[in-house]
């Protein structure tokens, strides 16, 4: 994890600036980078803010630790995944993949977003209530939070990674058409339980006339309706049956 | 990865705002894909973005690399993310595209009516979509709205509240430009989709509405 050479720094203050969560604090004439806030995202130290050399880093120790970072700096790439960012492609692929079937629907629920940071506490407070909902949470080839998740039945974590605060994790799966009123209910209920914010993403296939059912529920559960998505105009090839 | 996806701002200012993805798909069509990406690259400089980066690279275009690195950077499984300050650049990046068929994904972010406008304009059938429904949770704990249309450009958060207030800031007491700022806001962004167009705009528009304060 980056820390801030004692020695070295002089306590300029330019470094708390670039703090993606303002984890670095200003005592007794110098920074100091707060362990228990900073999300190894590396923001500090890849921008070399610091004109005198003091911020290093120090080896990850450990698997949760190196998983913190990998999820917290989108220049990593994810192992199991293979995919850069927070380790997930979505529905960006899916013409090619066919990931999300006509008649599903899916969430990426981006947890922590924008900017404040998530303990995975409340990452698996959100997976479970989903879950409960009827919502069938990303396996592991395709989201690096199952890898914590033994039982994607329940979405609960490992409880040993639950302290770990990450810049950033989605929370992601999909579940039959009919079932998403019941999903989104229980995020609207979760969402008053949890120590941060989550970014919502409703992801489904195109119907021909523009109608996505989910939509018809938003107003009624004090969602506001959507002006910005992602598109997918089908330029990729299908490689799947699906 | 959804981190186009939640932009905040005005319809208007989001009027000039549209990522691009070219994103070969894992498991499926990585094998050979490198040559395919690099033409839609192609495509996409004729175009006119007004920033970008491959997954093989670690900056973007306003952190020290040049555009035909990109280019050259482009391997097997590479992805490549760019932006447009414009409808048109867009529309005729994907014109080609389509004109091209490599049978690569891709994805457009933006105002979803103008997309699917474009797409219709153009003769394509979307796939599938992804929307934005906001964000939920402890809002009152965000930083205001203005700063979070500058923070969300980055949707992977590498762009600070407080470097974008310490921007504003040195606007404000004369030491750099709005662009100048723009271009510091742009160096975090690890994705190359920070939009320096847009960022220069806003400061132009908050920069009167703030002090120098320091925090
Ligand atoms: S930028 Fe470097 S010298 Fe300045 S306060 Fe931070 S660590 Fe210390
Ligand atoms: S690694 Fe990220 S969170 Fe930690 S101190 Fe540096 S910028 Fe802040």
């Amino acid at each position: 994890m980056p820390v801030i050479d004692q020695e070295k720094c002089i306590g300029c203050r330019s470094c708390q600036t670039i703090c993606t969560v303002d984890a670095i604090h200003f005592k007794d004439k110098k920074c100091k980078i707060d362990p228990e806030l900073c999300t190894e995202c590396y923001v500090c130290f890849r921008m070399k803010i610091c004109h005198e050399g003091a911020i290093e880093t120090q080896d990850l120790a450990g698997f949760y630790k190196q998983f913190q970072h990998v999820l917290s700096d989108p220049v990593e790439t994810h192992g199991v995944t293979g995919v850069t960012g927070r380790g997930t492609e979505e529905v960006k692929t899916n013409d090619v993949s066919g990931r999300v079937k006509k008649g599903e629907v899916g969430l990426s629920i981006d947890m922590g977003r924008p900017g404040m940071g998530v303990y995975l506490r409340d990452a698996e407070k959100v997976a479970m209530a989903c879950a409960k909902a009827g919502f069938k949470l990303a396996p592991q080839e395709e989201t690096p939070l199952a890898a914590l998740m033994p039982d994607l039945n329940t979405g609960k974590l490992i409880d040993e990674c639950l302290n770990y605060r990450l810049l950033s994790v989605i929370v992601e799966g999909r579940c039959e058409e009919e079932k998403i009123k019941d999903v989104l209910k229980a995020l609207m209920k979760v969402q008053h339980e949890i120590d941060t914010v989550f970014s919502l993403g409703l992801i489904s296939r195109v119907d021909p006339d523009g109608h996505c059912k989910a939509l018809e529920y938003l107003d009624e559960l004090g969602i506001p309706q959507p002006h910005r998505g992602k598109v997918n105009p089908g330029l990729g090839k299908p490689l799947s049956t699906a | 990865m959804t981190h186009s996806l939640h932009r905040e701002g005005t319809i208007d200012s989001l009027e000039r705002d549209y990522a691009l993805f070219i994103y070969p798909a894992r498991g499926f069509n990585y094998k050979g894909c490198a040559p395919k990406v690099r033409r839609l690259v192609e495509i996409v400089y004729q175009a006119g973005p007004v920033n970008m980066i491959a997954t093989t690279l670690r900056h973007n275009l306003y952190s020290g690399v040049r555009p035909e690195e990109v280019l050259d950077s482009i391997k097997e499984g590479s992805r490549v993310f760019s932006v447009f300050n414009n409808r048109e650049g867009i529309k005729e990046a994907l014109k080609g595209f389509k004109a091209a068929d490599e049978g690569i994904s891709i994805v457009v972010s933006g105002l979803i009516d103008r997309v699917r406008e474009i797409a219709l304009e153009i003769g394509l059938d979307p796939h599938t979509i992804n929307i934005s429904l906001g964000v939920h949770g402890g809002t009152d704990r965000l930083p205001p709205p203005d700063i979070r249309q500058f923070t969300t450009m980055c949707g992977h958060g590498m762009v600070s509240p407080l470097l974008v207030r310490d921007v504003i800031r040195r606007i404000n007491s004369g030491k750099i430009s709005s662009w100048d700022g723009s271009l510091v806001l742009a160096k975090p962004c690890a994705c190359g989709i920070y939009n320096p167009h847009r960022s220069a705009e806003l400061l132009e528009e908050l920069t009167p509405l703030y002090t120098v304060a320091r925090r």
